[in-house]
């Protein structure tokens, strides 16, 4: 029964990541700007335009575009850049390095730091440590990406000059970028972890354990934090759309080579092809994370099984 | 499954999923995870662990499209270092010698450029007549889909060999511009040999030709690094200004690619990008009490100005034009409009355009001095009068003097300058509203006769810019302002490659436009080029080129 469910459920998949295809395809056309004009300049003749429009077989209906990338798509082509001359594939397939590099380790530090914040949160509830913490996941949570990269520069790069100010390189390189994506994301897991613990600590069987005269200690991390972390697995996944959306602005800022960069000069360009492979790739990862997401709560919890 | 051990198995997922995340599909270069303090995820060294100047870091703010000269849809710097044209533009805006001597024939439908012998691109290939035979052939032929060839090659029929160091370029029709675009990098000389046995897609990643550099590695978004070409010579390009013999003394380079001007600025002031390409204008000020950084300033050729629709009402009056170029003062735009850091120009052309004329700069200056007094007489000599008192002009049937102006969200000193202009214009009695346009849309919606009036700037590096901004049918659709007179100057600008009779049809087409002004030329940007002087000497700048010359730099 339950592998049904989750063939069920990964069928189900492919309905969103087909409008999200849609989407990007028909996004960026309804928009005024031509490719055309980008790769011609302001000195092309209307003669020069349409010739260049039709090479690029952007004359034809939308519907039969949309239908040739589809098909190409199929074939695992992405098509080629207008404006580089190059297979989408080769241009993505360097910065989609990048981008992983950088949401994977800021993922890390958000579970790390996140649940370590939210059990010494939970733990010493209503102390000056837990209202400090408190204090900071709130602030963290409402700064814009921008604006916390600029500051984490300023200070740990430019004043302290302790870690690299921008660019690839090193390990060093990755730390500024990946707090700046990161702290957001630790901010909200460490006062989700923080209610949940709270939730927890509450319960019936917590009581029990200490009136057993078990060690403080191994009721919070053997009985209380396991039970805590129950909801928090789904959110694991859930975050995942959000770290890609700040990896933008994140990867402009620190100058670092990831899709979001090349998606902000893709979009400028109106270069079509390379916009469409990337807001796919980032969708199909947010729908995929999605269903992780939905499946792994089945799986941990039999009440919503006995619904699905 | 017990609950318990489920949790242990995702959080042991999690760890394997990060690790995979974050390695290994991650990395090209490495399996370990980035975390691990002890493992460097990239095998090359960075600025900020490399030994002390090893390296010239350039900080650029566009990530080319491709390197490769022939599509490429933006030329800059990036290519100029590699790509060593025929001939060159001297940085007093005089055509110097290059890799070839050029002689025009008697008709200008035949270039002849003589060759020196043994040269040598960057791998030791050797380069002779052929090479620049098949490049022109490759940049001409359709298949290349190259978006720059009509404009700098031009109408090319044939490319022919005469010998080995003798090739023609053969013309359809004189090209008047010929000269200056011959100086360009998409004129440069490459070796058929090396671009055949790398192929196009290579090529376009990692050119080699005859400039002073050549790449060796691009990482997209970040950065292409450069080394010198052992075999370049200085007669490549004999600038009076240069003075190193042979190969350039820095053997390596890098151009970091950084969008954000503060992320630019931070890395420039801490020394790891040792030259700016272009100052962004808020930090000039910055920068300029930084004892350990020099600026040189050169005037851009991109000319800004207000263009009119003159075949609309109420700019279809000549005399409705010529007073709003008396009812504007360029002084207050210039101080306040771009905090100063910039030239007013009255004329169509910029000092810094091939073919600018001084004596066509004074001819309008003269013509239109700020006066808003004799605007306001030209203006009711057309029927323009306040009639209701409430200072705004109306026209003969009551219709008040209200128009709108468009403003590009590209350009955010625009919308300073244009409310200067708009409060300029009120004391005439000209009511202008400004409208906000998107950048990517603006130029469609004018080439459709939608506007009234606008901002906006022109540029190229030769006068050949008015044949595209203003000839009737084979120019591009803004101002509206179709003059047969005007054509016939313009084609024969266009067709005349000898430089003092070229001149006589550019001064010809310029009176004509400073006569009927369908536009008011406003200013030209004095941009920077900065570098650490504590850590590099001797880099050069053309302002023609608008490129820096990395010949004679040393670091320190």
């Amino acid at each position: 029964m339950k592998k049904q469910l989750i063939i069920r459920k990964f069928f189900s998949l492919l309905l969103p990541i087909f409008v999200v295809s849609v989407f990007s395809f028909s996004l960026l056309h309804l928009i005024p700007g031509d490719p055309a004009r980008y790769i011609l300049g302001d000195f092309a003749t209307p003669q020069q335009l349409a010739q260049l429009r039709h090479q690029l077989g952007l004359d034809r209906p939308l519907y039969v575009q949309y239908i040739s990338w589809m098909v190409k798509l199929a074939h695992g082509d992405f098509g080629t850049s207008l404006v580089a001359n190059v297979p989408v594939s080769e241009l993505i397939k360097g910065r989609l390095s990048f981008t992983l590099k950088l949401t994977g380790t800021a993922w890390i530090l958000a579970w790390i730091f996140g649940i370590s914040f939210g059990i010494i949160s939970a733990t010493k509830k209503h102390s000056l440590i837990d209202y400090g913490i408190t204090t900071l996941a709130v602030f963290f949570m409402s700064m814009p990406y921008f604006w916390l990269g600029l500051m984490l520069m300023l200070i740990f790069g430019v004043k302290l000059g302790i870690l690299p100010i921008s660019g690839p390189g090193t390990w060093k390189n990755l730390i500024l970028p990946a707090f700046t994506l990161g702290l957001p994301q630790i901010a909200v897991i460490a006062r989700l972890t923080r209610a949940n613990m709270l939730d927890v600590l509450e319960k019936d069987y917590i009581t029990t354990a200490k009136a057993k005269g078990l060690p403080d200690t191994l009721v919070i991390y053997k009985h209380a934090l396991r039970n805590a972390m129950i909801p928090l697995i789904t959110y694991m996944f859930l975050q995942i759309p959000w770290l890609f959306g700040g990896a933008v602005v994140t990867e402009t800022v620190f100058a670092w080579p990831g899709m979001g960069s090349l998606l902000i000069t893709a979009i400028f360009q109106r270069d079509y092809p390379v916009v469409q492979a990337i807001v796919l790739i980032i969708g199909t990862l947010t729908v995929i994370a999605n269903f992780l997401a939905d499946i792994t709560y089945t799986i941990i919890d039999p009440r919503i099984r006995a619904m699905g | 499954m017990k609950k318990r051990g489920f949790i242990g198995f995702a959080l042991l997922f999690v760890l394997v999923a990060a690790v995979v995340a974050a390695g290994c599909i991650g990395g090209e270069t490495t399996t370990q995870s980035p975390t691990s303090p002890t493992e460097t995820t990239e095998t090359e060294t960075t600025q900020t662990s490399a030994p002390k100047h090893e390296m010239l870091v350039i900080g650029y703010t566009r990530d080319p499209d491709t390197l490769d000269v022939h599509k490429s849809t933006w030329i800059d710097i990036t290519t100029s270092i590699v790509f060593a044209p025929l001939i060159n533009l001297g940085t007093n805006g005089e055509i110097i010698p290059g890799l070839a001597e050029s002689e025009v024939s008697e008709d200008g439908k035949v270039i002849t450029f003589h060759l020196r012998k043994g040269i040598k691109d960057a791998l030791g290939n050797p380069i002779t007549a052929e090479d620049v035979k098949f490049d022109f052939d490759r940049y001409k032929n359709p298949k290349t889909k190259s978006p720059s060839v009509g404009l700098y090659l031009g109408p090319v029929e044939e490319v022919k060999v005469i010998d080995d160091y003798t090739v023609q370029l053969i013309y359809k029709e004189p090209y008047g511009p010929a000269l200056t675009f011959a100086t360009m990098q998409s004129m440069g000389v490459f070796s058929k040999e090396y671009f055949e046995s790398v192929g196009e897609v290579e090529f376009g990643q990692h050119p080699v030709a005859t400039g002073p550099y050549y790449v060796t590695k691009w990482v997209r978004g970040a950065y292409i690094d450069y080394e010198r070409n052992p075999y370049y010579k200085r007669e490549y390009n004999p600038d009076p200004t240069l003075t190193n013999p042979g190969p350039p003394y820095i053997e390596n380079v890098r151009f970091r690619i950084i969008k954000e001007p503060f992320t630019m600025i931070s890395e420039f002031e801490k020394g790891n990008v040792h030259v700016l390409l272009d100052v962004p204008t808020e930090y000039y000020k910055q920068l300029k009490d930084n004892p350990h950084v020099t600026m040189i300033p050169f005037l851009e050729y991109v000319l800004h100005y207000i263009g009119f629709n003159c075949q609309k009402y109420p700019f279809n009056d000549t005399r409705v034009r010529q007073a709003i170029n008396m009812a504007i003062n360029r002084d207050p735009i210039v101080e306040y409009g771009v905090d100063g850091l910039a030239v007013p120009i009255h004329g169509p052309l910029v000092p810094t355009m091939m073919g600018y004329s001084q004596k066509m700069e004074d001819y309008a200056k003269q013509k239109y001095p700020y006066d808003p007094e004799k605007a306001k007489e030209l203006l009711a000599e057309a029927g323009w009068k306040d009639r209701d008192g409430d200072g705004i002009l109306e026209d003969s049937q009551g219709r008040k003097f209200e128009v709108e102006m468009w403003v590009s969200t590209g350009e955010p000193e625009a919308q300073k300058v244009a409310q200067i202009i708009q409060d300029q214009l009120k004391q005439v009695g000209i009511k202008v509203n400004i409208r906000i346009v998107e950048e990517s849309s603006f130029t469609d919606l004018v080439s459709q006769g939608k506007h009234q009036m606008y901002l906006l700037r022109y540029g190229l590096m030769d006068a050949q810019i008015l044949f595209y901004m203003f000839h009737s049918t084979k120019g591009v659709k803004r101002m509206f302002f179709y003059r047969s007179d005007l054509d016939e100057a313009l084609e024969k600008m266009g067709t005349t490659v000898d430089p003092t009779e070229r001149e006589k049809y550019i001064e010809e087409a310029e009176k004509i436009l400073t006569d009927g002004a369908p536009m008011v030329p406003l200013y030209a940007r004095k941009v920077f080029i900065a570098y650490r002087n504590d850590i590099v000497e001797g880099i050069k700048v053309n302002s023609y080129t608008q490129g820096i010359y990395l010949d004679d730099a040393k670091l320190k």
